[in-house]
């Protein structure tokens, strides 16, 4: 029996086809472009979208030939936040604004004063960022307000994808968090916040829980894509609580960090436990009765791209500058003889909610190479994941262990660096497909392969490395935290400065 | 046979040039020799005399081969070097016993904090119209005395970098009035001597400065026999002492008369002014002039980066243009300008702070650290380039507001040497920050050129430091834009707040970060 796990990201879709014993049989990809009309602004076509996962799931069937009938179930993890609207037709009505749209400012600060901090915490367990999707909702509102009216419904970027497979309407809890209009407590939309932002309920779909079954795939599509008729597709789940799944990370005391384009560190509770301030996000995992507390760093891998490909352009090196870039950095002490890096290159989210600040080197000397400053980036940005660490002491569900995915953990060096800065045992894994194989689990538990998820994750998810951290180095790496912490304190009103003329001049 | 052609040589930081001119100031031959700091720790910086001594004979003696002119028809050569700090400690038999810890080496800081500590003010300001600084040799020289007991017990003396060279050519020991003054602390700039008292005070025995201080334009010496085998010189040849890298530079410039400000760009900034000496400053440094040395002082202030910050970027990040430079023989520096070109004053939101070397004048601050904020994916290396230029540039700007608190009287245009005068968008930015029309010299020579005046009126072929007016010839002046002036006075502030609120920071950076792991 075999899942299809697919990740819809921003980049491009991902397909894994996963068999009962939890092997990775199959896997290929699509890339997307992202459409920038203005500056902060970031879009996707939704029907791009289903133009790629239906040529990924083509390749699937076509590497299956026969064995495509033994394809139980599909399911889909999906970019967050993302608004695809629809109309009465079922058509898209604008391109889907995405979660690194950034236009929506006005809307955030008008729903912080409308409603406030405090009662956005009480009903609905998290601030509305700009990247959510209420902020984009009410900017088509208040900018686009034909558009606005010939909405039918609101879908999040997966559900859009579930929909053209199964013609069902329906949202799950962990996408459903990520709106800033779903009371993740209760597992509902938040009539109260709804009516008081005057949007109504009528425009969101129904919502289930991840592993539940939403509708046997249409008999047209299973015809044009040659796969079997009686084939489910599940609810599946937001990008991070697949990539939790798909790492194992479904219990309290697990915690992973991820270190992809953006960073996130990622905790599961069972209950209540979360920040008072909403510094973290409070989402619901995709694993019944399980929430999760998350820390994301905007630019994290990003930051390192951004070296190579800005800071270095037309660098030349004719082998990998990555494998360069980390050779160079092995060979820098701790600390990297006294650079601070801030990775704020896009603002940041956790801790600072701030879309103002900008990322920076402090303490440059002539004697610092390539190797310091790319070692001080992966130091920043991993000091950057630490602050969502130090939040999560403090509302007591500090972890003993990570699980490093995402990337980053390609390298042996920052896999280091994590254990070091956290001060705490690093494990990697081998089968490391992320919110693909957190999406084919979903699939497998849904389409009756397994019994639940702890049966798909012990089959599927195995321990590569563990990385232990070394005391000296982390004792090290405690003052430079101390300085990144304190320093950011007397640094945020030059750089919100910066950021006004830049804008003004 | 008539005595035609001068020569200067300038030992600097990275390179030594040298070159000959006839008697009208025409550069008739140059050559130039690189080198490279050594820099065993961060703020650490040092060199083995030997690098200078090579690179001096090598660039006279293929300057004198390339001008195809005979020896004796040498009237004489003069010698200006990069301040050395605490000077090459030598031997008895004149030889080195560690590197010399050069003006970039700011490692001195309890030596600092000790002065700080236990000697009046007012009274080493009064003496020798300088503060304390790790810049100052004095500092560097004590540091070698508290920190390598072991050699301090081996020194004979300090001699400055151009004087160990004029050594080896000569087998004279002396130095000048600015070399001397330079090294504050125990130099008495009224008196214009060294100083017993301020020596005994800071405990440095007055044995081991040079006995016989001469003028810039006063001659020193003769070729020796083996040295002209090295350099190609005549035996006999008159050596000059010339001075201090920045105020011959300035005196290249033409500069003799009160008010007239040079900023030399370099590898670091010296920016100064030419007064009586009624306007010390304790901010800035003071020490005799190279022309009318016995009347007039030369106040400077000055970044210990700028030149050396371009580099390190070229070096770093510059790969691809290295190569066209190799390749077509085109700059790299000018290809990382072309690129620069477009883009907007203020870089785009990105601001720098030059002190990848500490800083000299006016936050005097060894500790200070290299500061690159405002960063967003959208910036790229032309952004971060153009961030630079003009982070050296507000680095200038600081200085001559510094001076300008002091009392100092500048004339309405501010004169650039250097290196940098080479990138003509550097110069236009130094304009806009500044707000100063930027005059620029024809000729591509400076401290060299003025080396081979002080040649010139020292063996007395030429009547008087005047005929440099006739020498010198400018370019067109480049104007500040009052909108871009207007964009650069808002990122200034931020410029002087930034350093303020990251003081504390920089510091603990360089404590933690100059420990070895």
């Amino acid at each position: 029996m075999l899942s299809i796990g697919i990740d819809l990201g921003t980049s491009g879709v991902k397909l894994i086809i996963l068999d009962e014993n939890g092997n990775v049989l199959f896997k290929t990809g699509e890339p997307f472009s992202v459409s920038n009309p203005h500056p902060g602004w970031s879009e996707q076509d939704p029907d791009d979208w289903y133009r790629g996962v239906k040529k990924v799931l083509h390749r699937a069937s076509e590497y299956l030939r026969n064995d495509v009938e033994r394809v139980k179930a599909i399911g889909l993890s999906g970019q967050m936040h993302g608004a695809v609207l629809i109309d009465r037709e079922g058509n898209v009505i604008r391109p889907a604004i995405l979660w690194n749209d950034t236009r929506s400012y006005e809307e955030r600060n008008w729903i912080m004063e409308r409603v406030g901090i405090e009662d956005m915490l009480r009903m609905v367990q998290n601030l509305p960022l700009e990247g959510f999707t209420l902020p984009k909702l009410l900017w088509v509102k208040r900018n686009e307000s034909k558009n606005y009216e010939k909405i039918w419904k609101v879908l999040l970027p997966k559900d859009y994808i579930n929909f053209k497979l199964t013609g069902r309407i329906e949202t799950e809890v962990s996408d459903a968090s990520g709106t800033a209009y779903f009371d993740v407590l209760k597992q509902k939309w938040s009539d109260e916040l709804l009516s008081i932002l005057s949007l109504s309920s009528d425009i969101l779909p129904e919502v289930l829980q991840s592993t539940d079954v939403v509708a046997t795939i249409l008999p047209s599509v299973a015809e044009e894509l040659n796969l079997p008729q009686d084939c489910i597709v599940v609810a599946g789940g937001a990008d991070n609580a697949c990539a939790a799944l798909g790492s194992g990370v479904t219990e309290e005391g697990m915690t992973m960090c991820s270190i992809g384009s953006s960073g996130t560190l990622l905790s599961p509770t069972p209950g209540f436990k979360r920040d008072e301030k909403g510094r973290l996000h409070f989402f619901s995992h995709a694993k019944r009765g399980m929430n999760y507390n998350m820390g994301v760093v905007l630019s994290a891998g990003m930051s390192l791209n951004w070296f190579v490909h800005n800071a270095l352009r037309s660098f030349d090196y004719k082998g990998d500058v990555y494998e360069l870039l980390n050779e160079l950095a092995s060979n820098v002490p701790v600390g990297s003889e006294g650079l601070l890096f801030y990775p704020y290159l896009n603002g940041e989210r956790t801790p600072h909610m701030n879309a103002k600040i900008r990322g920076g080197f402090i303490g440059l000397s002539l004697r610092h190479t390539l190797g310091n400053m790319a070692r001080s980036i992966m130091e920043g940005v991993t000091f950057a994941l630490r602050d969502s660490l130090e939040i999560m002491k403090e509302i007591n569900i500090a972890p003993s262990e990570v699980i490093l995915v995402g990337g980053g953990e390609k390298s042996k060096l920052w896999s280091h660096i994590v254990a070091d800065v956290f001060s705490l045992p690093v494990k990697t894994l081998k089968n490391n497909e992320g919110a693909a194989l957190g999406a084919a689990i979903l699939a497998g538990v849904g389409g009756g392969i397994w019994q639940n998820l702890e049966e798909g994750i012990d089959r599927s998810v195995k321990v590569d490395r563990i990385i232990e951290p070394d005391r000296s180095n982390a004792e090290r790496y405690n003052e430079y935290y101390d300085l990144f912490v304190r320093t950011f304190l007397s640094l945020r009103p030059s750089l919100e400065e910066l950021f006004d003329i830049r804008m003004q001049t | 046979m008539a005595k035609e052609y001068l020569l200067g040589t300038d030992i600097g930081t990275q390179g030594t040039k040298t070159i000959m001119v006839d008697l009208k100031g025409k550069v008739v031959a140059s050559a130039f020799s690189e080198y490279d700091v050594i820099k065993p720790r961060p703020s650490w910086a040092e060199q083995w005399p030997d690098v200078w001594v090579k690179a001096a004979f090598d660039t006279i003696k293929e300057t004198v081969q390339k001008a195809n002119v005979k020896p004796s028809e040498i009237a004489g050569i003069a010698l200006s070097g990069l301040y050395g700090g605490s000077g090459v400690p030598v031997d008895k038999d004149m030889n080195p016993i560690r590197p010399c810890l050069i003006w970039m080496d700011r490692r001195a800081t309890d030596e600092v904090q000790w002065v700080k500590e236990n000697v009046d003010k007012d009274k080493i300001f009064e003496i020798t119209g300088n503060y304390v600084d790790s810049y100052y040799g004095f500092t560097k020289m004590m540091w070698i005395r508290n920190k390598e007991p072991d050699n301090w017990k081996k020194i004979y003396q300090f001699i400055t970098p151009k004087d160990y060279v004029i050594y080896k050519l000569t087998g004279e020991n002396a130095t000048d009035l600015s070399s001397a003054g330079n090294i504050g602390g125990i130099f008495d700039i009224k008196k214009r001597n060294w100083s017993e008292e301020m020596c005994k005070i800071l405990g440095i025995p007055i044995s081991v400065l040079p006995k016989r201080i001469v003028k810039s334009a006063d001659i020193v010496g003769k070729i020796s026999k083996e040295s002209s085998k090295l350099c190609g010189l005549l035996e006999g040849t008159p050596v000059v002492a010339g001075g201090i890298d920045a105020p011959v530079a300035s005196l290249s410039a033409g500069v003799l008369e009160e008010k007239s400000h040079v900023a030399m760009i370099g590898t670091s900034i010296c920016w100064g002014v030419v007064h009586k000496g009624q306007h010390l400053s304790p901010k800035l440094v003071s020490f005799p002039y190279v022309a009318y040395d016995e009347e007039m002082v030369y106040t400077f202030g000055g970044a210990a980066t700028a030149g050396g910050i371009v580099r390190w970027f070229r070096d770093q990040f510059g790969g691809k243009e290295r190569e066209v430079e190799r390749e077509l023989n085109i700059s790299a520096y000018r290809l990382l300008d072309e690129q620069a070109e477009d883009v907007l004053p203020g870089s785009e939101g990105i601001l720098l702070l030059p002190y990848f070397m500490g800083e000299r004048s006016p936050i005097w601050d060894p500790d200070a650290r290299g500061t690159m904020i405002g960063l967003t994916l959208y910036h790229t290396k032309k952004h971060i380039y153009k961030a630079i230029l003009e982070g050296v540039a507000y680095s200038l700007r600081h200085n001559i507001e510094a001076g300008l608190e002091s009392g100092l009287e500048l004339a309405d245009e501010c004169i650039v040497v250097g290196g940098a005068t080479r990138s003509r968008l550097w110069m236009k930015i130094f304009s806009d920050v500044t707000g100063y029309p930027i005059k620029t010299i024809t000729q591509d020579v400076e401290a060299p050129y003025g080396d081979a005046l002080l040649a010139g009126v020292g063996t007395g072929v030429l009547d008087s430091y005047k005929r440099i007016k006739d020498w010198v010839r400018f370019d067109k002046v480049i104007y500040p834009d009052e909108r871009a002036k207007g964009i650069y006075d808002r990122y200034f502030v931020e410029y002087k707040k930034a350093y303020e609120s990251l003081k504390e920071t920089m510091k603990a950076l360089s404590k933690i970060g100059s420990i070895k792991m």
